[in-house]
């Protein structure tokens, strides 16, 4: 990945237009020049040349990014912010490390497969147990901090058992004819078990053989998020092999996010020459490369689609799953105002700056209210975690479902 | 330098956390749109009138530079802490405050978006016409500081035909109200007027109300293409010429119209040399009627095609060129000096071909746009900022531009304003006395020359800059 003396160029290609002030959400929401692409251009040139350095006000300002792409899809010049802002964070990282917390997450706790297995189920046990309800009445959480009160209100439902720990028993179909090989989320691991088994049973119901190897660890975005780039090269490198190991013919992902970072392998490392030519996210192989073939079952239900920023903007995938939500019998897809505005949610930043990413996310729940659906269809399921809280927030019982989740109830 | 202890009244006056002074934020408010900078020595983003007033007045007994900042757009330098001193971030005064259906007025705060204050207004089936084209960034705030115009200026003129009240700030801190809600207002000097344009040098505007008119029932568009651009100016001057007021009289000339195909194809042929789009609206007769009368002048002043949208989404496809020129200039060149100069429409036609003999003689790339229906035309130098050899003869074409446009009884700026760009040529315009009334104006309001310093122009040699 390029550092940010070498992105210099980049920085220098904005014109000062203002333009992107239409698009970023966080600008919209704080209306400060500093929460605008076209700042954080400039701060990340006078960065690179030395002209400022890096202090706790140069972190907190590179750190107001969602890296949703808004403004790289709306600039005149094609500036990419969204790569400075990770080079910023890089040579940030660089300087000063990770706070211990957060090294300890990016570096062991989402590469290791086995730890995530174990909180995943303690995480289980504690919903389960009623302690979440029990902890949430006695505000005993938020007294002690209110971060870690809100980074528990946003926390996802975790499922019962692992996919991986599920893998160990799915039989797989052999005998297909189109050979795919299947990445493994971290949320589709423990929390959405349920779409990894959806994804399984549409492929297999398209003629695909499935392949899933287990070992395949964390994508890598949250650590090249916060400008760990040395841990997200040897994930990329390590996936990379495992995936092309499998001799698919295809690369699948049902996450925006993961599939945005798989594509992004081969600028990352020399390695995965080869390799992003091959990731397509689920909606597109199915609209595209498949043709969707529903079952007869009708969903009955008025469906709006959110579009994830590392889906449409990031993997530039966003008519195939309007279009396989169209060809499931029952559903009629009702297009929300400004669907690809993001949510607010860009990985732990609802964490980070939650008062922030709720003001991102009211909106998108408002206009989510305007066309009053009976579900809301989300091809991320990280978008998806931050929207069943903003509904939760807004008291609409409404579910999040990915669009696959959908095809699949249709046989 | 700000001391420290008017650093701590500004926290006192303004909430601390609205009061900035970390070199990055520093950074963040050293630059508008233009390519130059200069870094304040504190910024603050305050709530209310009364805290500017305060502000202010703080500012005027230690004299330190206030420098008034809504989007940060300004095309012309206007926003640049040149001296330093202090920018007065003008975001959290954003607050539509009143859209009054009887008198059909809004009252607004000057940090919300021009675009803003359209949907608003729209809502209610009420229109404010001015639409600069960064309506989406610009503030009213700023809008009402430079005067800004847009396309459907034609028909509608520019901001200041809009405003019909002010509250300001001045230098000492007091707080100012001019005009109010009546159409008709003659009392006393038109301070109004005086304040719309001042581009910050006068007064911090904190409060703003606007006539609204009645949202027009329907709009058509039309494009024509013609093979000379002589023809194309021809048809505007024969549209005036037959009591046609559009909406919008746009022009393209040939290289614009190359760079966006090349940018985003939407269907110019290449061999043209010319083309107009046009928007008329009204009650839907009218726009029918108009717009059949203005695709048969187009014919006569033979036009090879005539485009006339059947509906809002090809309207929106005739208008997608037109939108998409500012990306394809930018996606062509390292920099781009988008220019504004403004002559009589009869006349457009003689300051198109001084643009391109221009060109010419100095070897420019010189796209050229215009909203040609006021005759406010935008060539667009593309051009390198580090290639200095080529900056000199930049500078050479622009100076000439203006000669051009004065000379043709025009002006050196329609919509961006003077600001640092174009402080240099206000001689040529107004003449030593016409400099002279405005430096007694500045000097009797602000003796202490606080409010935006060195903008516009300079004041006398000796005096405090
Ligand atoms: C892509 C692009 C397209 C543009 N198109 C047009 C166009 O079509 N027509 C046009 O007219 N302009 C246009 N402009 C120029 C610019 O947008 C306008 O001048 C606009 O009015 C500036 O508004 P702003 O809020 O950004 O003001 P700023 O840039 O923040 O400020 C402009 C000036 O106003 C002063 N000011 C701001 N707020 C106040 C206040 N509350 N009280 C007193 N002074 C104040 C500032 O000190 C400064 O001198 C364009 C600019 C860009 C970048
Ligand atoms: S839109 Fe692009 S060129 Fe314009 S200010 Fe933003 S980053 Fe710079
Ligand atoms: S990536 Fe999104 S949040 Fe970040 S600067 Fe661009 S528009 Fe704003």
């Amino acid at each position: 990945m390029k550092n940010l003396k070498e992105m210099r160029e980049e920085a220098q290609k904005c014109l000062r237009c203002g333009l992107c002030q239409v698009v970023c959400p966080l600008y919209n929401a704080l209306g400060s020049e500093p929460a605008v692409a076209r700042a954080k251009v400039r701060l990340a040139r006078e960065l690179a040349d030395g002209n400022l350095k890096v202090t706790p006000r140069m972190k907190k300002i590179m750190s107001l990014c969602l890296n949703c792409k808004a403004c790289v899809a709306n600039c005149p010049s094609q500036v990419h912010t969204d790569e400075l802002v990770l080079a910023a964070r890089a040579r940030i990282k660089d300087e000063d490390g990770l706070p211990f917390m957060l090294g300890a997450a990016l570096k062991q706790f989402l590469p290791s497969n086995n730890l995530q297995g174990a909180a995943a189920k303690a995480s289980y046990l504690y919903q389960q147990l009623g302690l979440q309800k029990a902890m949430r009445a006695s505000g005993l959480i938020k007294a002690v901090s209110p971060d870690l009160a809100n980074m528990e209100a946003v926390m996802p439902k975790f499922a019962p058992r692992t996919f991986r720990a599920e893998l160990e028993n799915m039989k797989l179909k052999r005998g297909g004819k189109i050979k795919v090989a299947y990445f493994l989320s971290c949320m589709t691991n423990m929390v959405n078990t349920g779409l990894g088994k959806a994804v399984v049973d549409v492929l297999e119901r398209h003629g695909c053989d499935v392949y899933i190897p287990a070992d395949v660890q964390c994508c890598g975005t949250p650590q090249l998020a916060y400008g760990d780039t040395e841990t997200a090269e040897a994930l990329a490198k390590n996936n990379a092999r495992l995936l092309a190991e499998t001799g698919a013919d295809y690369i699948v992902t049902d996450c925006g996010t993961c599939g945005d970072m798989l594509r992004k392998y081969e600028e990352l490392v020399p390695e995965a020459a080869g390799f992003s030519a091959k990731v397509l996210d689920i909606n597109e192989f199915l609209v595209d490369k498949l043709g969707v073939k529903p079952g007869d079952k009708p969903v009955n239900a008025v469906v709006t689609y959110h579009d994830s920023c590392h889906l449409n903007r990031g993997q530039k995938v966003n008519r195939q799953p309007r279009e396989l939500l169209k060809a499931i019998p029952g559903v009629t897809l009702k297009e929300m105002a400004e669907a690809d505005r993001c949510c607010g949610g860009a990985g732990s930043f609802a964490l980070t700056n939650y008062e922030l990413s709720m003001q991102v996310l009211d909106r998108k729940i408002n206009n989510i209210k305007a066309v009053n659906p009976d579900m809301v269809a989300a091809g991320c399921p990280a978008c998806k975690m931050q929207l069943e809280h903003g509904l939760e927030r807004h008291n609409m019982k409404i579910p999040v479902v990915h669009p696959v989740e959908l095809l699949a109830k249709t046989y | 330098m700000v001391p420290t202890p008017v650093i701590e009244q500004l926290r006192r006056i303004a909430g601390k956390e609205n009061v900035f002074t970390e070199p990055e934020d520093l950074t963040c408010y050293s630059y508008d749109s233009t390519h130059l900078s200069a870094l304040p020595e504190v910024v603050v983003a305050p709530l209310t009138t009364a805290e500017i007033s305060e502000i202010v007045k703080l500012a005027n007994a230690e004299r330190i530079p206030i420098i008034p900042r809504g989007g940060g757009t300004c095309l012309s330098g206007g926003t640049i802490p040149t001296e330093g001193g202090i920018v007065l971030a003008m975001h959290r005064m954003n607050r539509i405050i009143e859209i009054d259906q009887d008198n059909l007025t809004a009252t607004v705060q000057p940090g919300v978006i021009t675009a803003t204050l359209h949907q608003a207004v729209e809502k209610e089936g009420l229109f404010y016409p001015p639409d600069p084209q960064s309506m989406f960034m610009s503030t009213i705030g700023g809008n009402v500081a430079e005067n800004a115009g847009g396309p459907r200026g034609v028909k509608y003129g520019v901001t200041k035909d809009y405003v019909l009240g002010l509250e300001v700030v001045t230098a000492d801190g007091s707080v100012l109200r001019v005009g109010g809600k009546t159409i008709k207002n003659v009392s006393g000097y038109d301070l109004m007027r005086l304040f719309t344009g001042s581009e910050g040098t006068l007064g911090v505007i904190t409060e703003i109300t606007l006539r609204l008119v009645p949202l027009p029932e329907a709009k058509r568009t039309l494009l024509a293409l013609f093979d000379t651009l002589d023809d194309a100016a021809e048809a505007v001057s024969s549209i005036i010429k037959n009591r046609i007021i559009p909406t919008t009289l746009e022009m393209m000339d040939h290289k614009i119209m190359e760079l966006i195909e090349n940018f985003k194809p939407v269907g110019f042929p290449m061999d043209v040399e010319g083309a107009i789009l046009i928007e008329v609206d009204g009650s839907e007769n009218d726009v029918n009627t108009q717009i059949a009368r203005v695709a048969d002048i187009c014919t006569q002043c033979r036009s090879r095609e005539v485009k006339v949208a059947k509906d809002a989404a090809e309207a929106a496809q005739l208008w997608a060129g037109r939108r998409a020129a500012f990306g394809a200039l930018c996606a062509n060149s390292r920099t781009v000096f988008v220019e504004d100069a403004t002559v009589p429409r009869s006349k457009v036609p003689d300051m198109v071909k001084r643009i391109q003999e221009i060109a010419k003689k100095y070897e420019l790339s010189i796209p050229t746009l215009g909203h040609t229906g006021d005759g406010n035309m935008h060539p667009n130098i593309l051009t390198d900022e580090r290639n200095t050899e080529e900056m000199k003869r930049v500078e050479a074409a622009i100076d000439e531009m203006f000669e051009a446009a004065l000379a043709l009884g025009g002006t050196l700026s329609g919509e961006h304003g003077i600001g640092l760009i174009k402080r240099k040529y206000m001689p040529w315009q107004f003449g030593e006395e016409g400099l002279a009334f405005m430096r007694s104006i500045k000097r009797a309001v602000d003796p202490n020359n606080i409010l935006n310093p060195g903008k516009m122009f300079l004041m006398e040699k000796g005096e405090k800059q």
